[in-house]
């Protein structure tokens, strides 16, 4: 993944205090975008993307200093915005006392009159298929097909192996084109 | 043109030179079934106001502090007080057999010297060092909350600090 800055170099800034508040801005405006669409596809709406989005920057703010660099820094990222997009699900369909599914139902439905969706008929039918799938299918299709990242940067994300991931995206797509033919 | 001259088959001519290029064709024909975009689009604008929205947010939960009104730190001036007078009295009565309790001290203690002291006094208590010298199971949760403790505020708290609700080990009562 290309960046203007090195990952080392960023991070390296990011903990230390007399550097930290640049080095943010830096990573903000590095990866809002990336992060912000990897959310969107897991919560569908643009205001639960915003404040998921908002949420993985504090946490990221809050945890730099304790980030040993195990992981790239950008897959550190993604797995703490996977992690708060699905716990943000979870915590609104307890709130709304709706099964995930049924909320994902709700959202689907939803989705139609968003105003800050203007899919096609055939776009729609493909976001009602992806909902169908299991989570971890959902998620690697979605990186794979639309945010079109290798397999070695999802391994590290989701901590899956490689051939793991390619048998779920190759199932995913398998049931996605299957369902659009059905349908 | 390729023929099979012992079965009397044939096939088109170029068709083995071309098969390859037609096979890739259909394999990308099969791959672009599912539509290349997904139709999500954000408000105009957004990404370029994102960065300072972050960035204040990031702020504001930094300084996010949770002030106690000095009456609700009570419990942690009696305790501080007594402590004081107890470490001044136990080195002027040094070796002396006399032993002050507690309660003694705070019983000759009036409210508003605690108060006075607690007001001239900067203790700069720690959350730890209160929790420490409060009596927790004797007070009430009411008297450090500064807002009402409300499911919304049971939600907020329970989204910030929990990364899992299954480690909450609920049930559904379905």
């Amino acid at each position: 993944m290309n960046t203007l800055i090195s990952e080392e170099t960023l991070l390296h800034d990011l903990q230390q205090d007399n550097t930290q508040a640049k080095a943010f801005e830096v990573l903000v405006s590095t990866y809002k975008k990336r992060l912000y669409w990897h959310i969107r596809r897991i919560v569908l709406q643009h205001d639960d993307a915003d404040d998921v989005l908002q949420n993985t920057f504090i946490k990221v703010y809050k945890n730099i200093k304790g980030f040993k660099g195990d992981s790239k820094l950008y897959s550190w990222m993604y797995r703490i915005a996977t992690n708060e997009a699905l716990n943000f699900l979870k915590s609104k369909s307890r709130k709304l006392g709706l099964s995930s599914e049924a909320l994902q139902e709700k959202t689907l439905t939803n989705l139609e009159a968003d105003v800050y969706f203007e899919g096609d008929e055939i776009q729609l039918k493909l976001q009602q298929a992806i909902a169908k799938l299991p989570e971890k299918q959902k998620l690697v299709f979605n990186m794979k097909y639309f945010e079109e990242m290798k397999y070695e940067e999802i391994s590290e994300i989701l901590q899956t192996s490689v051939g793991g991931l390619k048998a779920s995206y190759h199932i995913a797509v398998k049931k996605l084109e299957s369902y659009l033919i059905e349908n | 043109m390729a023929t099979d001259y012992k079965q009397g088959f044939k096939a088109p001519e170029g068709y083995f030179e071309s098969f390859g290029d037609r096979l890739k064709d259909r394999m990308n024909q099969e791959i672009t079934k599912l539509p290349k975009t997904d139709g999500f689009k954000e408000p105009e604008g957004y990404l370029d106001t994102l960065d300072a929205k972050i960035l204040a947010a990031v702020k504001e939960e930094e300084t996010k502090l949770i002030r106690l009104p000095w009456y609700r730190n009570y419990y942690t001036a009696v305790a501080a007080v007594a402590a004081i007078f107890l470490i001044a009295i136990g080195l002027q009565f040094n070796g002396s057999s006399k032993a002050v309790t507690f309660d003694q001290l705070l019983s000759d203690l009036s409210d508003t010297d605690i108060e006075t002291y607690f007001e001239n006094n900067d203790l700069e208590l720690s959350s730890y060092e209160i929790a420490e010298v409060l009596p927790v199971d004797e007070l009430e949760l009411d008297a450090v909350l500064e807002k009402g403790f409300s499911e919304t505020n049971l939600f907020e708290y329970l989204d910030n600090t929990i990364e899992d609700f299954d480690d909450l080990n609920l049930e559904d009562d379905e």
